[in-house]
């Protein structure tokens, strides 16, 4: 049954890479905040209800509920649509991520650690990796956010293949990461975004002063 | 000979079942199940046209590209039955026989110099090799979770330990996107289209006629009976009483038919350049089930 | 060794000195004895029928030494050296009359040296005796290749060849000495001993360069897309047939001594030859020469093999003799098969651009009207090195598939992502030879001609379509019976590679069959569906019209599909690894009726550009600074002796020397 998480959350990656469309990125981050929340379920040998609560707030609410409608926001405000036709075509995406999918196979191989459930370690490793591409392969601002909140999915999931235990500490820091970058990306997109012409990444060079 | 049977039956209906579905999501009634094989029977019996520039190749390689897939259709197991041909590997000839199928058609749609099948002939080239991973890296997979070495027993998924239901789904709906590709449906291409410049599968039959045309037509349902079979094996179970398993297997046909036709009718057909995006998604998603059945195997 | 010099000077001199009528006969003689008894000494070799003792004193004291390795070589050379023979004397009728004679003369001796030499190096041990026979081999190729000398370029691919080769027998030579540490002599046997004691995969790289420089691995290639379309086509055809295989041979000779190391280098010959073969194939699709494009092709057989050593060696280091023997076999049957195919592409492109005055494919088109033997021995030899049913081709893949199949239902993880990833390189491989060959074959003989022919080319002579046929037999019966050759090779593998392991030859006996069976199946469909078809058209003849151009009634042949065209969407895919482009075409806005245009692609070799061309052209620059040193002047030269002679002097004084 847990495969089926993993199965899903794979899928969810592939999809990511492979649309077009930012409505779907945020459709995607939905479902996967879903599966987070499943995904940490599943791996969780008691139940204290602080922690559960803290679990379910972090993952259903502020990732599938809070987020999506800031996102949500941020496309309505700057009124961007689709990927840009300039960003890495889709062919070459594709190809880096079955490269990314091996390499984060083998890595995982080799750190192998007893501590860590190999399994969470190479979905971490791809969703990183995922991120990461998002990141270099974009050229509008909206798809390097969407990347670094899926970098921050990968940190959660380290967090899960590492310890059975959610410390308190990295939970807030990833809490506190998604809620700057997403509050900041929203102002800058929908208050300065429409002066600096576009939301090119490389329109950032520009505020130099 | 069981297995055959039932491919060679459901290869009669259910290519006229997709069209069926079709119609009716559009609001219609639609033809006949069993349209596809009157016309074949009408091709089967009418004149040929040839065009004056193609020669020996127009007259003879459309019958290879059956032959070809009737020797490919001896080796598919039918959810348990037992295929004819059966040894060591013969994936490998499975897969290569098509291979031969689509190099008989890309020199027969060049033999009549005309530039629009030069067209979708280079199309289909490239799409037919960029899917052939999917299917290997799938097969690979699978001989990993079975232990099998041939097409007759990696398909029987439930007698692998660490078995669950979504390997089933995974493998018919890999298996199902290559269908999409190798018989030229929607997303990929528009059978139903009259644009010559967009046309993949379909502008490379536009010179031929009678007898070869009804060549062509039977091939293209046979890869769908063969597609649908190999479906229907990974998700019955191979240990129920063969009454019941003919009958799960016509059922499998029946759905695997209604889910092509209703994603021909409510999606669009894509761009050319993201076909080749499509295609390599489907080879990502071959890995992605590759790696989990290591994870299962505990190889890892 | 002694007796094959006094062999090739007698024979050599004999057909300089024949006249011009007589050349050609006393080659064929020769070539036919030679043939004769090698064929003989091979036969014997592969039955262990024993000689007579005479001759066996004879051949040990020759330092010749057959078994049942160099006896497959022998063969695979003797047939395809023979239909080249065949093959040239039509090929070489119109050069006959624009080429001196005694070049013609020199160029079949050559032809007879290149034969002998070939079976030389298979037979000798003795490492100086092999080393002399490849330099023979090297120079009569050299002298076969430049057979055009007057056309540009020719000279150069020549002399790149005639360099890398050199470079190569330095390799070599390092390998011999080294390996001759602690024994007496040096020789292929002493492999053994030095290997037990040695690390040995410095050695094994030492000889693969060597080797991989004649066969073209990559990295090392970089002269057969050089000197192959710049070669006459019978020379293309037997040097890709078999002279490359002959790198191919030492590599396995060398393999056969391996004792240590074995997982780094069976891993690092796959993984390496899989990029050969990836390399060879996608440089392949962007050529419009047809033989630069054959001579690519090539160089992915190549790797194809390398896949097949790399799995025996693995395999034999593992201890799993199914892997390793199927690995084997399916590099020596390949070896075999490709020597009878591309044999059989190159005559037919070579009759083909003999006719046609061209050899760019764009300006092709169909020729099967006009040459239909041609056409037809073109498209069995596409089908057969597409790796496709009913032909050969397709049955070495199948071995090298059943091999990495095997690895991958029964290995752990590093192996097993491995041999993965070399079996998906494989189907693209095989993929991309289809889309190649589907695309050529169609772009040359089928459609109409895309420029206007003056006079329809005529149907090739007849001794050429002798030669072409020739392999033809071989390429079908190996298609339909492949029992018949797998199962005498896998033996030959399991007796040589891996005495000591036991091999279960059931495990291929069963598949063998079961293909045969497959093939004559589909060939009895084809065969009834085109009696039905037949008996069709006595009812109802067929109509015959123009081509459907989709209402447009101005279509013209130069509007059909070209090779550029349709590889367009590959080259798109690939541009980040094989730089090629178009030149830029633009149109005026207020030009309503454009004008002529020109237009071309290109595609680099992005291995010869970057990885030799540049540090060559780097090392030279430097060297012409200092090359004022050469003056020309005589008295410049006596001045530099002075002051050698001087620095001499006063070192010996300082007493530093």
């Amino acid at each position: 049954m847990v495969i089926l998480l993993y199965i899903l959350f794979g899928i969810s990656l592939v999809y990511i890479a492979a649309t077009e469309k930012f409505s779907n990125y945020i459709r995607v981050y939905t479902l996967q905040g879903f599966l987070l929340f499943g995904m940490a379920l599943a791996e969780r040998e008691s139940f204290s209800y602080v922690n559960l609560a803290l679990i379910l707030a972090e993952t259903i609410i502020f990732k599938s509920v809070i987020v999506p409608w800031l996102l949500r926001r941020i496309l309505q405000g700057t009124g961007i649509r689709n990927v840009h036709k300039r960003s890495l075509a889709g062919n070459y995406t594709v190809m880096i991520m079955i490269l990314a999918l091996g390499i984060s196979l083998l890595l995982a191989r080799m750190l192998a650690i007893h501590t860590a459930d190999s399994t969470f370690l190479v979905i971490a490793f791809f969703t990183l990796f995922t991120g990461l591409v998002l990141i270099s392969a974009r050229k509008l601002i909206f798809g390097h956010l969407v990347g670094f909140l899926i970098i921050e999915n990968s940190v959660f999931l380290f967090s899960i293949a590492i310890g059975k235990e959610f410390p308190l500490l990295v939970n807030a820091g990833i809490l506190l990461d998604i809620f700057i970058a997403v509050l900041i990306m929203s102002i800058f997109m929908t208050r300065i975004g429409h002066r600096t012409g576009g939301f090119e990444a490389e329109s950032l060079t520009k505020l130099t002063d | 000979m069981t297995a055959l049977g039932l491919i060679l039956l459901t290869s009669l209906f259910i290519a006229g079942f997709i069209v069926r579905i079709k119609s009716v999501a559009s609001g219609r009634k639609g033809p006949g199940v069993l349209q596809p094989v009157k016309n074949v029977w009408v091709l089967l019996r009418k004149g040929s046209v040839y065009s004056e520039v193609s020669g020996i190749i127009t007259r003879t390689a459309p019958i290879l590209v059956l032959s070809a897939l009737l020797v490919a259709s001896l080796m598919v197991p039918a959810a348990g039955f037992p295929p004819l041909i059966s040894f060591r590997g013969d994936f490998i000839m499975f897969a290569y026989l098509m291979a031969f199928s689509r190099f008989m058609m890309i020199i027969t749609a060049f033999d009549s110099g005309s530039s629009f099948e030069g067209m979708g002939a280079s199309r289909e080239a490239l799409y037919g090799m960029l899917i052939e991973p999917a299917l290997f890296v799938l097969i690979a997979g699978l001989t990993v979770f079975t232990g099998g070495t041939s097409l007759s027993t990696i398909f029987d998924l439930t007698h692998g330990e660490g078995y669950s239901y979504v390997f089933g789904l995974i493998v018919a709906y890999i298996i199902g996107n290559i269908t999409l590709v190798e018989n030229s449906r929607i997303p990929v291409d528009d059978p139903k289209t009259h644009l010559e410049l967009t046309m993949i599968h379909e502008v490379m039959v536009l010179d031929l006629s009678g007898f070869n045309l009804a060549m062509v037509q039977l091939t293209s349902m046979l890869k769908f009976a063969i597609f649908g079979s190999l479906i229907a094996s990974a998700v019955i179970p191979w240990d129920l009483a063969p009454g019941a398993r003919i009958s799960l297997f016509i059922a499998v046909q029946l759905l695997f038919a209604s889910a092509i036709g209703l994603t021909e009718s409510f999606r669009s057909r894509y761009k050319m350049n993201r076909n080749q995006q499509y295609i390599l998604t489907v080879s990502l998603i071959s890995v992605l089930f590759f790696v989990i059945i290591l994870f299962t195997k505990n190889i890892f | 060794m002694f007796y094959l010099i006094v062999i090739l000077i007698i024979t050599g001199f004999l057909l300089l000195a024949a006249g011009k009528k007589y050349s050609l006969i006393l080659a064929a003689l020769f070539l036919s004895a030679g043939v004769t008894a090698c064929s003989w000494l091979a036969f014997s070799a592969l039955f262990n029928l024993s000689l007579p003792v005479e001759i066996n004193e004879f051949l040990t004291g020759a330092g010749i030494v057959c078994d049942r390795l160099s006896a497959v070589f022998i063969l695979i050379i003797s047939f395809t050296v023979v239909t080249g023979f065949v093959y040239s004397a039509g090929y070489l009728k119109p050069y006959t009359r624009s080429k001196p004679e005694l070049w013609t003369k020199l160029h079949y001796a050559a032809l007879l040296w290149l034969y002998l030499s070939m079976i030389a190096v298979v037979l000798f041990r003795n490492g100086f005796a092999f080393l002399v026979a490849w330099e023979i081999m090297t120079v009569s190729s050299f002298i076969l290749v430049i057979y055009e000398y007057d056309k540009k370029g020719t000279v150069q691919a020549g002399i790149n060849y005639l360099v890398q080769m050199h470079v190569g027998m330095l390799f070599l030579l390092f390998a011999f000495i080294i390996s001759s540490e602690g024994s007496e002599g040096v020789s292929f046997d002493n492999l053994q001993f030095y290997f037990s004691r040695n690390p040995n995969w410095l050695v094994f790289l030492l000889f693969f360069i060597g080797f991989g420089l004649k066969a073209g691995f990559i990295l090392l290639h970089t002269w057969l897309p050089e000197a192959h379309p710049a070669a006459p086509s019978h020379v293309s055809g037997i040097m890709s047939g078999v002279m490359i295989k002959l790198g191919i041979y030492g590599i396995l000779r060398v393999s056969i001594s391996l004792q240590d190391d074995m997982y780094v280098i069976g891993t690092s010959l796959m993984v390496l030859s899989a990029v050969t073969g990836l390399f060879g194939v996608m440089m392949a699709i962007l050529q419009h020469d047809i033989k630069r494009l054959l001579a690519y092709h090539s160089i992915e057989n190549i790797g194809i093999i390398g896949i097949g050593i790399g799995l025996g060696i693995f395999g034999t280091a593992s201890g799993n003799t199914l892997i390793s023997v199927t690995g084997y076999t399916g590099a020596i049957l390949h070896t075999l098969n490709h020597s009878l195919f591309k044999s059989l592409l190159f005559f037919s492109a070579g009759s083909v651009t003999s006719r046609l005055h061209t050899r760019n494919i764009e300006q092709m088109g169909g020729i099967m009207k006009y040459m239909p033997y041609t056409a037809i021995a073109f498209l069995i030899g596409s089908v057969a090195i597409a790796g496709l049913p009913p032909f050969n081709g397709f049955i070495s893949e199948y071995l090298l598939y059943f091999s990495l199949f095997s690895g991958i239902g029964e290995l752990d993880f590093y192996p097993l992502l491995m041999f993965s990833l070399v079996m998906v390189s494989l189907v693209l491989i095989g993929g991309l030879a289809v889309f190649c060959f589907a695309k050529v074959f169609s772009i040359i003989f089928l459609g109409q001609p895309r420029t206007e022919l003056s006079e329809p080319p005529a149907e090739a002579g007849r001794s050429m379509v002798i030669a072409k046929m020739l392999p033809v037999i071989p390429i079908v019966i190996i298609g339909i019976v492949p029992a018949l050759v797998v199962m005498p090779l896998a033996s030959l593998a399991s007796g040589i590679f891996n005495p000591a392991l036991p091999f279960d030859s059931a495990a291929l006996a069963a598949p063998m069959r079961y293909i045969s069976a497959g093939v004559i199946l589909m060939v009895s469909f084809g065969t009834a569906f085109v009696v039905m078809r037949m008996i069709n058209e006595r009812r109802r003849t067929p109509v015959t019209g123009p081509t459907w151009g989709c209402g447009y009634p101005a279509a013209n042949a130069r509007q059909q599909y070209t090779a550029t065209s349709f590889s367009q969407e590959y080259a798109t895919l690939v541009r980040p690894v094989i730089k090629n482009g178009a030149s830029h075409v633009s149109f005026r806005e207020d030009e309503i009726f454009p004008g002529k245009r020109d237009f071309h692609t290109s595609s680099a070799d992005v291995i010869r550009s970057k990885i030799i061309l540049r540090p060559a052209n780097f090392i030279v620059n430097l060297l012409r600074r200092y090359a004022v040193i050469q003056t020309g002047r005589l008295q410049h030269y006596v001045l530099y002796a002075l002051l050698f002679l001087v620095l001499v002097f006063l070192l010996t004084v300082l007493e530093l020397i």
